[in-house]
């Protein structure tokens, strides 16, 4: 057979590979983000690329006889080309870590070849010597009719099982270079297990039972790791919880607090407003009731009202970090005011990033007013129609050179600072459906964060 | 003539309040009358519907027994008036002020409970209605009204310095005196829509030529009043220096 004829075939045989993979790592890893021709294109010329270098690669193995190689060794050097091929291809169309499109190349190398297994069951055992035209043709069948049929079955498992929810969960989590280490190991590993287990099936060159063994060890991984998370995520919800309880406590006894001043200066008003009464004057009445509601609005109702907000903030690291915020600017005697109209549920911009960007937002207004009299941060979450608003608006004091916002190291308050609005920017650009928005307004400087939802 | 609507369900504060309003607009000489005092959303509603125009509404924000609330009927006011004036008249623990403000671009809150208070409030809120009525009369400035996911904004077109485009997604970043912004929109639709007055300087940059403040032909640079800098590519030399 000439190299030109195995290339064709292998072209083929690589392509049906791709599709493979692509359909998996859509299952696995999600939608691609960035929806826009031009990074459709550079999808699609790496992977063009990626079928033209599996071809060659594997041709030339073939034809110098690497792939018979004792114990396997070229099939598993191809293995390694195929495991970073397909870990540059995902990096590309996500844009993940590294280490993240490593797994998910790992994970889908083994996913084929539980599939090709599979197919394999069904296959007569013996080698096929490709020289023979019939025995070609037979092998040639094999490999492009009942292994994509066997692969369809895969990924129809792959979907129906959810897949992608399960390795979303331990996505998020870092995985430990142990984990990484043993993945990166599969190919040599499963050749081992494959001698030890069965001695005699060294001339087959392959056990079926050894990918099914790899996908149950790394479908405990994944399990374990994921399930790490959901635990270490529970401790941080309680902890924020004891937190929040913490400041519900500490505000009720300053509530309490002001009631009592509150009583004892009613009490006062109360005898005062007798006495006026008493000799009908009306006015010193009308005006005692008027100072009394007012008071009260200042001294109990805003505590109020800032809880019951608050109570509104129903992602619980959003709420954790308003609590902190809250408490120092409580602190530092910051007049705040916060708006929660609608209760605030979910959003689809991961809460560590989210936390972040809000932290940042917070922190550039409450610096900006610090120490100043008669400055206000007024802070308002906005959820409705399929979209979240967060707006922190602050007195502004200095004036704000737009073109330097958003530079590293450029802030209104001196020297080494604004490293956060730099931050702030590159968090946002991993969300195409997330905008930014800045404006300065009747003495306001107005910072918006504005979530698609849907 | 503006017609002022009051929808407020406690009929003593409604009451009190359509005679200091009538009082006021008969003081002042405002060119205003009281149109519609109501206790239920969907009489101001249908009322606004049936004289369609610019008004003013003293809106509460709970509304008792009432299908739906002042957010609601601020709402419903909005798509109907979209250059109405809102003024909420509210307790003060439903104050969500800035929420209102946003959404429905509410122009202020007055808090009730204090009569006198309340009146002030109504005094500032006509001040400022007709304070406003008068500047836009005399105001012929050209504004880019750009759709931001649910809000729309409305940028001076003179005070915009330029556009960029960030890398390859379809957000642009606009640059203004007193605004920077994202929003989804193509190069190619702004570049048409403000013709001679904008250059395409970079296939990144869109630029305000009447923002420009000088040329660094050396580093192919522009620098904007502002501050702000961008390139401009080798091609569009001659054009600049021709329109400077």
């Amino acid at each position: 057979m000439s190299f030109f004829e195995v290339m064709c075939g292998n072209l083929f045989s690589v392509g049906i590979t791709v599709i493979f993979h692509v359909c998996a790592s859509l299952l696995l890893l999600g939608e691609i983000p960035y929806k826009n021709r031009k990074h459709y294109y550079t999808i699609f010329g790496s992977l063009i690329l990626y079928i033209f270098a599996a071809a060659l690669i594997g041709s030339v193995f073939y034809k110098t006889g690497m792939f018979a190689w004792p114990h396997e060794g070229g099939e598993i050097i191809f293995n390694y080309v195929e495991i970073v091929g397909i870990m540059l291809f995902l990096r590309v169309m996500y844009e993940k870590p590294y280490e993240i499109c490593l797994a998910t190349s790992v994970f889908q190398i083994i996913l084929y070849a539980v599939g090709w297994n599979l197919a394999d069951i069904f296959a007569p055992d013996k080698f096929y010597h490709l020289e023979i035209q019939s025995e070609r043709r037979e092998y040639l069948f094999q490999e492009w009719v009942m292994v994509p049929l066997a692969l369809l079955l895969v990924i129809g498992l792959l979907y129906r099982t959810r897949a992608g929810k399960l390795f979303s969960q331990w996505e998020g989590q870092k995985l430990g270079p142990a984990v990484l280490v043993f993945l990166v190991l599969y190919p040599v590993l499963s050749q081992i297990v494959q001698e030890t287990v069965e001695i005699s099936a060294k001339d087959a060159g392959y056990n079926p039972a050894t990918a099914f063994i790899f996908l149950l060890i790394i479908y405990m991984i994944f399990m374990h790791t994921g399930r790490e998370g959901i635990q270490q995520k529970r401790i941080e919800d309680q902890e924020v919880s004891l937190r929040q309880q913490g400041a519900y406590i500490e505000n009720l006894e300053g509530l309490q607090k002001e009631v009592r001043r509150f009583r004892h200066d009613f009490k006062n008003m109360m005898s005062g407003m007798y006495l006026q009464a008493e000799e009908g004057n009306l006015e010193a009445i009308q005006g005692y009731i008027q100072e009394m509601t007012e008071d009260f609005d200042l001294q109990v109702g805003s505590q109020i009202r800032l809880m019951n907000q608050l109570a509104n903030i129903r992602v619980t690291e959003v709420k954790g970090l308003f609590l902190e915020k809250l408490h120092t600017m409580q602190k530092e005697e910051i007049h705040c005011e916060l708006d929660v109209l609608k209760p605030f549920k979910e959003t689809r911009v991961r809460s560590t990033d989210l936390c972040r960007c809000l932290g940042i937002l917070l922190d550039n207004a409450m610096e900006e007013v610090q120490g100043k009299k008669d400055g206000r941060v007024q802070i308002m979450i906005s959820s409705q129609g399929g979209y979240t608003t967060f707006l922190v608006k602050n007195t502004l004091y200095s004036s704000v050179d737009f073109h330097k916002l958003g530079t590293a190291g450029y802030s209104t308050k001196g020297d080494g600072r604004g490293i956060g609005l730099n931050n702030y920017k590159r968090i946002l650009g991993k969300y195409e459906k997330a905008l930014s928005l800045t404006t300065i307004q009747d003495g306001y400087f107005i910072q918006e964060l504005k979530i698609q939802e849907s | 003539m503006l017609p002022v609507y009051i929808c407020e369900d406690d009929a003593m504060i409604r009451a009190a309040q359509k005679e200091y309003l009538r009082k006021q607009i008969l003081m002042e000489g405002y060119d205003m009358e009281i149109a519609l005092c109501s206790g239920h959303p969907e009489e101001i509603i249908r009322a606004v519907r049936e004289s369609p125009g610019r008004g003013i509404y003293f809106l509460d924000i709970e509304l008792k027994g009432e299908p739906m609330d002042g957010f609601g009927l601020g709402q419903e006011i909005r798509r109907l008036d979209s250059r109405g004036f809102l003024i909420y008249v509210t307790a003060f623990q439903d104050l969500a002020f800035e929420t209102f403000r946003y959404h429905l671009e509410a122009l202020d809150y007055i808090v009730k409970g204090n009569p006198r208070k309340m009146q002030e409030g109504i005094r500032h809120c006509l001040k400022v209605i007709t304070e406003r009525m008068r500047r836009e009369e005399g105001e012929e400035r050209e504004f880019f009204s750009v759709k931001v996911m649910d809000v729309v904004r409305h940028i001076p077109v003179d005070e915009i310095v330029f556009f960029e485009t960030a890398g390859r997604t379809h957000r642009i970043e606009l640059h203004a005196v007193n605004d920077r912004m994202d929003f989804i929109g193509s190069m190619q639709d702004l570049e048409e829509k403000f013709g001679k007055r904008f250059l395409r300087v970079h296939r990144a940059y869109l630029v305000n030529v009447e923002q420009i403040a000088q040329l660094d032909l050396k580093s192919r640079e522009i620098l904007m009043k502002n501050g702000e800098k961008c390139i401009f590519s080798r091609n569009m030399k001659g054009t600049l220096l021709e329109r400077l």
